[in-house]
């Protein structure tokens, strides 16, 4: 009873977890936070595309064929009605681009979701258990790595026919191994360290003692690969968009535009222009911030 | 507990641990280490049994066996009269509640990515079954019990000095209340003003909680402050068994005398019959034949090469394997030091 006093006085300065102090660190990072500022904008505008197509008076899959083409029958081209132009159909290209943004982050964010999900348990449980399984499931990983992606992709969705939760799992399985080997190998050598012993010496079980001892101490190059991902994640469902395996038309992704502008790039620039454009900055800034996280996840060791 | 108070707490028969090496490329000379052969002795309620040894002898890994840290390799462990030696990690989990590990490296022994207070609380949450909230509040009891301030409970490890850490350390290992605790060289990863803090730490809660104690330490001082029987290990056998005052004033094996001589003196005049140990300790892979210790041993004859001494009463409760003991002192001290 005598402690009860001093229990309630601990809360005030509560040290800063590790998470806290990555954001400290990242908020310091001036291209970090530019990277943030643009992603931020982005997730805005997806988000908010509705609101675009109320604005603009434009839904995303309308056509506009006698605003939106010429006489000729030819697109216009960025102005007052269309703010980035329109496509060969009529369509507004910047309300297509911040629809097609949500599917590009939904893909992106979802199948990285999965991968690090997969990759992070199957690589704790090869590491931690070690022998045969480590065997069993490291050799699974190699060949996963080994596939080529595109052909297989391209087989397996001939088979179950394409959609967004197709791409998602294509995507998802052809990323978390690389996931996988990094939690494993960080495994292998923290599953040496005396806490791990200690855990053992209390009677934690093996599922416990990799999710309390281990897990924490792997998940910095985890957040690191994850960051990473996503930007590979979206160009891999623009690519099976743009070969007309992913999500189909008219369904806008900034995929699919790229290969429609195919056609039309020589004469509307425009059309390949700013869906490229859109891709281009995503990814570039989510790279960027996976690098300040490496670099803040390294300077804050400890 | 309901065992009578004659067993002893934990009886070690016959223990081996050997590590197999990485077979060499087509299956070529396996090799093994015998980190510890054929070590017996037992540990009676209340006691300390001090285990002291070079770097190497195999202390680490006898006290690790004794906990089920290791699986043994051969041999057998009784805790309390019960087998524990061969029990799978399932079986074993009533017996982790009732014996502790305190490690030696406060630095290594703690996850730096946790709360020390989850760190105390995790037995309590694993084998206690308590629930999150009473076991942190436990936690935050325990922290005062080893004398570390409960307002410091959401700090990580790495805020903290080492003899605080080992605090944590201790904390954790009494969460469940033990009754039999390995301590394994607590201390000596700590300077020399906080080892006597953490030493006392300990003595206080043995009194408190009516503690076993398995201490392994090199420093033979620290031993003999803490002990009631002191076991001698040399390339992974017991050497010698006594009681502490017994071994410190009459060491019997040549090896304990060597050890004993070595350690500084305080006295400059008392260094006058200093048996220098020549060479170093072999290499647990090839052992020498016979007595292990014949390689560096002033007594060693022929006899030592070819038979293993066995570790055989030699007085009263002090055992020595050596086939040519050191002669006792004219002037018997006797001291019963038993508690």
């Amino acid at each position: 009873m005598s402690t009860a006093t001093v229990d309630e006085s601990s809360p005030g300065r509560r040290p800063k977890g590790s998470t806290r102090l990555l954001w400290d660190r990242l908020r310091r990072d001036r291209v970090a936070m530019l990277a943030m500022i643009v992603l931020g904008l982005i997730v805005a505008a997806t988000l908010g595309a509705p609101l675009i197509a109320a604005w603009t008076g434009h839904g995303p899959n309308a056509q506009y064929l006698t605003t939106g083409l010429s006489p000729q029958g030819l697109p216009v081209g960025p102005g007052r009605t269309f703010l980035f132009g329109a496509d060969d159909l009529g369509r507004d290209v910047l309300v297509r681009i911040a629809y097609g943004g949500r599917i590009s982050l939904f893909v992106g964010v979802v199948a990285t979701g999965f991968a690090i999900g997969l990759g992070v348990v199957i690589g704790l449980v090869a590491g931690y258990y070690g022998g045969v399984v480590d065997a069993i499931l490291s050799r699974f990983m190699d060949v996963v790595l080994s596939l080529p992606f595109l052909i297989f992709a391209v087989a397996l969705i001939a088979i179950v026919g394409p959609g967004l939760w197709v791409s998602v799992f294509v995507i998802a399985f052809f990323s978390w191994a690389s996931v996988g080997r990094v939690v494993r190998g960080q495994t292998l050598s923290i599953r040496q360290r005396e806490f791990v012993e200690a855990a053992r010496s209390i009677g934690a079980s093996g599922p416990r003692i990799m999710l309390f001892e281990i897990l924490p101490n792997v998940m910095a190059p985890v957040i690191v690969y994850a960051t990473l991902l996503v930007p590979s994640a979206i160009v891999f469902e623009s690519t099976l968009d743009f070969l007309g395996i992913g999500v189909t038309p008219p369904t806008p992704t900034w995929g699919n535009m790229l290969a429609e502008s195919l056609n039309y790039f020589q004469e509307a620039w425009w059309f390949v222009v700013f869906p490229g454009a859109a891709l281009l900055l995503t990814t570039l800034a989510f790279n960027v911030l996976g690098d300040a996280v490496r670099d803040a996840l390294a300077e804050g060791e400890r | 507990m309901s065992e009578s108070p004659e067993t002893p707490l934990v009886q070690v028969d016959n223990l081996d641990k050997h590590f197999s090496g990485s077979a060499r490329f087509m299956g070529r000379s396996r090799s093994v280490l015998h980190a510890v052969d054929d070590v017996s002795f037992s540990i009676d309620r209340g006691e300390t049994l001090g285990l002291v040894g070079e770097s190497g002898s195999g202390k680490s890994t006898l006290a690790r066996c004794v906990v089920r840290l290791h699986h043994l390799s051969a041999g057998r462990v009784l805790f309390d009269g019960e087998d524990i030696s061969t029990m799978s990690t399932r079986q074993l989990r009533p017996y982790r509640s009732r014996m502790q590990f305190i490690f030696q490296d406060p630095f290594a022994s703690l996850n730096p990515r946790r709360r020390v207070v989850s760190i105390i609380a995790e037995p309590l949450i694993v084998t206690g079954g308590q629930s999150h909230h009473d076991a942190h509040d436990a936690a935050r009891e325990l922290m005062v019990r080893v004398g570390l301030d409960p307002r410091h409970a959401d700090r990580f490890p790495a805020q903290f000095s080492g003899g605080q850490r080992q605090r944590i350390g201790v904390a954790r290992a009494l969460a469940l209340r033990p009754e039999f605790v390995v301590c394994d060289e607590p201390v000596s990863a700590l300077d020399i003003s906080i080892q006597a803090q953490v030493i006392n730490l300990l003595a206080d809660l043995q009194d408190e909680l009516g503690l076993t104690y398995l201490f392994i330490a090199h420093d033979l001082s620290v031993v003999r402050h803490v002990s009631d029987r002191v076991a001698v290990m040399y390339l992974g056998r017991l050497v010698e068994l006594a009681p502490t005052e017994d071994l410190y004033y009459a060491p019997r094996h040549p090896y304990t005398r060597a050890l004993l001589d070595a350690a500084p003196v305080a006295d400059p005049d008392k260094r006058s019959t200093t048996s220098v140990l020549a060479g170093e300790i072999p290499s647990p892979l090839h052992p020498p034949s016979g007595c292990r210790f014949r390689t560096r041993c002033p007594r060693a004859q022929e006899l030592c090469a070819r038979e293993v001494p066995p570790l055989d009463p030699i007085d009263e409760g002090h055992l020595v394997a050596c086939h040519f003991p050191l002669e006792a002192p004219r002037v018997q001290l006797r001291s019963s030091s038993q508690q």
